[in-house]
């Protein structure tokens, strides 16, 4: 019997256009990433741990190349080193590279309108902050931002940890 | 003399502030509020509430005008106020922290007086003063309270403080990285920068002085004019600001002045409207500009934001093509059309300007006929002594125009222009039946019901099994979920 390997349309990759949000938990903060710009979840422990003086909280091994993985705070401080509560790590497309970012819970909103965004109030705008949007979540406020903001803004703390 | 209702704040322990009676629309007793701290807010923000199924800012106007001072511990609660950021714009909320219970207070044209030179910032936030007694009270300007000018505000507020009263260097808390901690440490404020507010000498000027020509020189947007009435002490101050500050102060006095009636400001006749009352009948306007707002479900209605980016190309889309810069566009080669050579003046030759120059006559008999032959007319063939306004007929009235002859009455009475004057208003701070003829025109506010049902959400927590995370993640990871 002669059979033929017939590639499943399912493995087929397409361009990620998901909607909906994902609600990361970091200590008491809920921040709000779209759903497109998440990669993929990770667990924490499959990270390979970093070593004493390094910025990035662990790296995440795959296919053989290294992509870092970040701890942030409450207040969006980096974290040496992470919390026990951080179980999950989201890692974020930016070009050809790929950034993580370690949390507690994830939790999922299927659709864009599950969130009602009002800007950040004018008043509280701060340039060197990724949050842009504001938005209540069964009566919690939850923080929005970019993926690509968080990235940046992961780099930037970086840069400033390596020039301090 | 006409009195208007206004509150007054207890923004700390010494200083008081006061809004019109329309900004305020509701004090929080601290018992019933949760502020909710955003990351990297400013440190005068403590962060939002929610309020009527909104997030509103909260901001500690002590905090800024005393840098030192950001001490939450004795707060009584906040009181929510509504601004909008221009006329005309949707009314917006926010909320400022008190130390105490507002009071309800009655304010008239003889309590008003110049605004405190320090804090600094007054220039800024306020947009006139009373006095309370013994006390001066500044008036709120709701909108530049909850604008961008606060930071540099605080900003400058900082460097005073630092410079002024050898603040520690742990006492300089940086915009980034907020934190309670942060908070607790700039708790250590002195009482030497307490004893700022309010207890610089009031400069008594009367009423009168407040004329339009003293705001002229702050109008034309001349820095000396912000130097005008401050002490020796306090011109460096303001030289430390940034230009932008200086700008903004001036901005501040312009749109007061903008309000002074050019005539009919005899505050011995008790009949001209005040510097005060103009404030207060600003947030009154600002407020009634407003198409549609609803106090009891502060609804507005909902404006689609268009970002830049995605205008410009929906400009390009309708121009049917992918402009990226100025050399994209080129117009097509029948947009001008051609010209020959006719279409040119003859120049003249340098010897027939010579004679025109030699012979003035002669050059303005040329000129004469060349006007007449062109049928323009001369200055000695127009009849000035006609009105002009009687050389206009039906026929020189475009259709559809309509003709309105103009009232002198609408030009002379200035006072009628104003809210506040003591004859024939057009409606009281408090009347309110106009409030809710205002309130009752606004739209519904679309909000998350948090009861919907939410099946196809899902949550990992830490205490899930092992097993059931990774299929979930790995669910995810194949974009099933």
């Amino acid at each position: 019997m002669n059979q033929v390997a017939i590639p499943l349309n399912d493995n087929i990759q397409p361009v990620r256009e998901v909607p909906g949000w994902l609600i990361l938990s970091i200590d008491n903060l809920k921040l709000a990433i779209p759903q497109k710009d998440a990669s993929t979840i990770e667990l924490a422990s499959a990270l390979e741990v970093s070593v004493d003086g390094e910025a990035e909280a662990g790296w995440l091994d795959r296919n053989g190349r290294m992509w870092p993985a970040y701890s942030l705070g409450a207040h969006l401080e980096l974290q040496e080193m992470p919390p026990r509560t951080r179980r999950f790590c989201i890692m974020f497309d930016a070009g050809d590279k790929q950034v993580g970012l370690l949390c507690d819970q994830i939790r999922m909103l299927p659709s864009d309108d599950d969130l009602s965004l009002q800007a950040m109030p004018e008043c509280m705008a701060n340039e060197e902050s990724p949050l842009q949007w504001l938005s209540l979540l069964e009566g919690n406020m939850v923080a929005a931002a970019k993926s690509g903001g968080i990235v940046k803004y992961m780099a930037e703390l970086e840069a400033r940890y390596g020039s301090d | 003399m006409a009195q208007t209702k206004a509150w007054l704040l207890p923004l700390d322990g010494t200083c008081k502030a006061a809004v019109g009676g329309n900004s305020m629309v509701e004090f929080l007793v601290s018992a019933d509020i949760n502020i909710m701290p955003v990351p990297m807010a400013p440190v005068y923000s403590p962060g939002v509430i929610l309020w009527r199924d909104r997030i509103i800012p909260v901001i500690d106007l002590a905090s800024v005008l005393n840098p030192a001072a950001t001490s939450l511990v004795d707060m009584a609660g906040v009181m929510v106020l509504a601004y909008q950021a221009a006329p005309g714009e949707p009314i917006q909320n926010g909320a400022v922290v008190l130390r105490a219970a507002p009071a309800n207070i009655m304010v008239s044209s003889d309590m008003a007086c110049p605004v405190p030179n320090t804090p600094v910032a007054w220039k800024s936030l306020a947009m006139a003063c009373v006095k309370d007694g013994e006390r001066v009270v500044p008036i709120l300007n709701v909108r530049h309270v909850f604008s961008s000018m606060l930071k540099q505000l605080y900003a400058s507020a900082l460097s005073v403080s630092s410079k002024d009263h050898h603040a520690r260097p742990d006492q300089e808390v940086s915009f980034a990285a907020q934190s309670p901690a942060d908070v607790e440490i700039a708790e250590t404020g002195s009482v030497e920068t307490a004893a700022h507010y309010n207890n610089e000498p009031v400069q008594e000027v009367s009423l009168a002085a407040q004329s339009p020509a003293d705001f002229e020189p702050v109008e034309a947007g001349n820095v000396e004019s912000a130097d005008h009435h401050t002490e020796p002490d306090q011109e460096a101050l303001l030289v430390e600001q940034s230009p932008t500050d200086v700008e903004l102060a001036a901005t501040v006095s312009v749109e007061a002045a903008e309000n002074i009636p050019v005539t009919g400001t005899d505050e011995s006749a008790g009949r001209g409207t005040s510097f005060l009352e103009q404030a207060l009948a600003r947030q009154a306007r600002d407020r009634e500009q407003q198409p549609g707002f609803n106090e009891k479900t502060d609804d507005f209605p909902k404006h689609e934001i268009v970002e830049p980016d995605a205008w410009t190309t929906i400009q390009n889309k309708e121009r049917g093509g992918n402009f990226n810069s100025f050399d994209d566009i080129a117009l097509p080669d029948d947009a001008v059309p051609a010209m020959d050579d006719d279409d040119f003046p003859t120049p003249i030759s340098l010897a027939e300007t010579m004679a025109g120059i030699d012979d003035p006559l002669a050059s303005l008999e040329a000129y004469r006929e060349s006007i007449v032959g062109s049928g323009g007319l001369l200055a000695d063939e127009v009849n000035l002594g006609e009105p002009i306004e009687s050389g206009l007929t039906d026929a020189a009235v475009l259709p559809g125009t309509e003709v309105v002859d103009s009232d002198p009455a609408i030009f002379q009475d200035t006072e009628q222009d104003f809210l506040l004057s003591d004859e024939e208003p057009l409606f009281l701070l408090s009347d309110e039946e106009v409030e809710a003829q205002m309130r009752d025109q606004s739209t519904d506010h679309v909000e998350i019901d948090p009861d919907l049902p939410r099946e196809t959400g899902a949550t990992m927590q830490p205490s899930d099994p092992g097993n059931q995370d990774h299929d979930w993640r790995q669910r995810f990871n194949e974009g099933k979920v």
